[in-house]
């Protein structure tokens, strides 16, 4: 303290400068607009450079949440554009069928964004953990889309992880149908190679042609109706049988999977209850 | 206070007022930009006596150059560049110094150490002056060919009635 007293005193005429000069300045920058505006103008160009690296740097910190952000939101957008689907078809069959009344609860989807914790593509039963479970309110058989189609079935959840059976597992049975002809069947897999799924059961008179577009039959309530899966790769008749065997090439690339959807069906136990009256007429 | 500090103080208020009232209002003008400004009040500070601590002749040059800024309607630009001057003055007087040393009873002026000492001694400081000025006015080294001209033709025409009126008043200290 004593030192810089004496630094003071020493250079008192110096520090005056400084200070009067300082004071000078500001009142010409204060004062007077074109300095002003000079002062401004080039301080930010400084200042704009250095809070744009700032900002460079900064964003990637931020990009986790904004990448969960962006999936929540494509996951609303998504219900959204299920439930104005859906809403469509309601529409449309009242035209058909003028007697109908429009049921009060025109939402029939939900859907939860998600992210791939856990992933396999290699082995014969492919399953994929997500990061949401329960608590977040995913239940089994809700469907699992990825940003360009189909990716699998929720079997399991815990209270904050889920397991999804993937398309690429054995035991995986999905309806599917031709878009353009409606012919429809069942999409399954034979564990070889996982950017092709089998799909059977379509007759041999059905009208099909290579790479026409496969998409979800709505039948199973787990996905909607017309969910993007894949395209004809390729398909043959076996010999003495009566359907296509078709080799339909997968538009979800499964091994990059990272954000994914959880489709859920608002009135699903009420269509299984339903259906499960049919077991008494046989 | 005595009366030689009294003396000092007058001679500056005299002539910032003869600046702000005269020499602000003598039109220099030929074209669209004046380049030529008359300003001859920093002499009152370059006549400061010798002994005078620096800190006071800073303050001293400041209040002169707040004052002359009220009237010119540009705040902080007379007191910046007056202060600039003034602290630029001891340095200069160093140069300047003759090989005797100041002596006591010496004042800055062409009386006392002669003329062409005086008119070299008070061109730099009135340069220094100017180029602070006009860079503080402008406030940017973009327009650099426009502060220096600007300097040099104020710079002569000041200094030519600073060198007029060291002749016809001849101050004594």
């Amino acid at each position: 303290m004593i030192r810089f007293l004496q630094l003071v005193v020493q250079n008192g005429s110096f520090i005056l400068f400084l200070i009067l000069q300082t004071y000078c300045i500001y009142q010409v920058i204060q004062y007077n607009q074109r300095q002003k505006d000079i002062y401004i103008y080039s301080s930010q160009k400084w200042t704009n450079s250095l809070q744009s690296k700032i900002n460079t740097v900064n964003n990637y910190f931020s990009l986790r949440k904004k990448n969960d952000d962006l999936a929540q939101e494509n996951a609303n957008l998504l219900t959204q554009q299920l439930n104005h689907q859906s809403l469509l078809n309601t529409i449309v069959s009242i035209d058909t069928n003028k007697q109908n009344k429009i049921d009060s609860g025109l939402a029939r989807y939900h859907v939860l964004a998600a992210k791939v914790i856990n992933n396999s593509v290699s082995k014969v039963n492919n399953t994929m953990t997500l990061d949401k479970g329960s608590k977040a309110g995913v239940l089994p058989g809700m469907g699992v889309v990825g940003p360009h189609g189909v990716v699998g079935i929720v079997t399991d959840t815990s209270e904050h992880f889920s397991l999804v059976m993937s398309l690429l597992h054995t035991k995986s049975k999905l309806s599917v149908k031709l878009k353009r002809s409606h012919f429809f069947g069942t999409l399954s897999w034979k564990g070889r190679n996982p950017e092709i799924v089998e799909l059977n059961d379509i007759q041999k008179y059905a009208d099909l042609k290579l790479n026409d577009t496969i998409v979800t039959s709505g039948f199973s309530i787990v996905f909607p109706e017309g969910l993007p899966i894949g395209t004809v790769d390729a398909f043959q008749v076996e010999a003495g049988g009566f359907s296509y065997s078709i080799n339909v090439k997968l538009f979800e690339n499964l091994s990059a999977l990272d954000h994914v959807y959880l489709i859920n069906h608002l009135y699903k136990s009420e269509k299984n209850q339903l259906e499960n009256l049919s077991t008494k007429y046989e | 206070m005595n009366s030689t500090t009294l003396l000092h103080i007058l001679r500056i208020v005299i002539l910032s007022l003869i600046q702000i009232l005269v020499c602000k209002h003598i039109p220099l003008q030929s074209g669209a930009v004046q380049y030529m400004f008359l300003i001859i009040y920093p002499v009152g500070l370059i006549l400061l006596p010798l002994q005078l601590p620096q800190f006071f002749n800073l303050l001293i040059a400041f209040a002169c150059g707040a004052f002359v800024d009220l009237f010119y309607q540009s705040p902080g630009v007379h007191a910046g560049a007056c202060l600039w001057m003034m602290f630029c003055r001891p340095l200069i007087l160093k140069i300047f110094e003759p090989k005797s040393g100041y002596s006591t009873n010496q004042h800055p002026t062409g009386d006392s150490l002669g003329l062409f000492w005086f008119l070299q001694y008070a061109a730099v400081l009135m340069l220094i002056f100017f180029i602070a000025y006009f860079s503080l006015e402008i406030f940017t080294f973009v327009y650099f060919g426009e502060i220096v001209l600007k300097t040099i033709l104020s710079f002569l025409v000041s200094m030519f009635f600073i060198f007029i009126l060291q002749i016809v008043i001849s101050p004594k200290q």
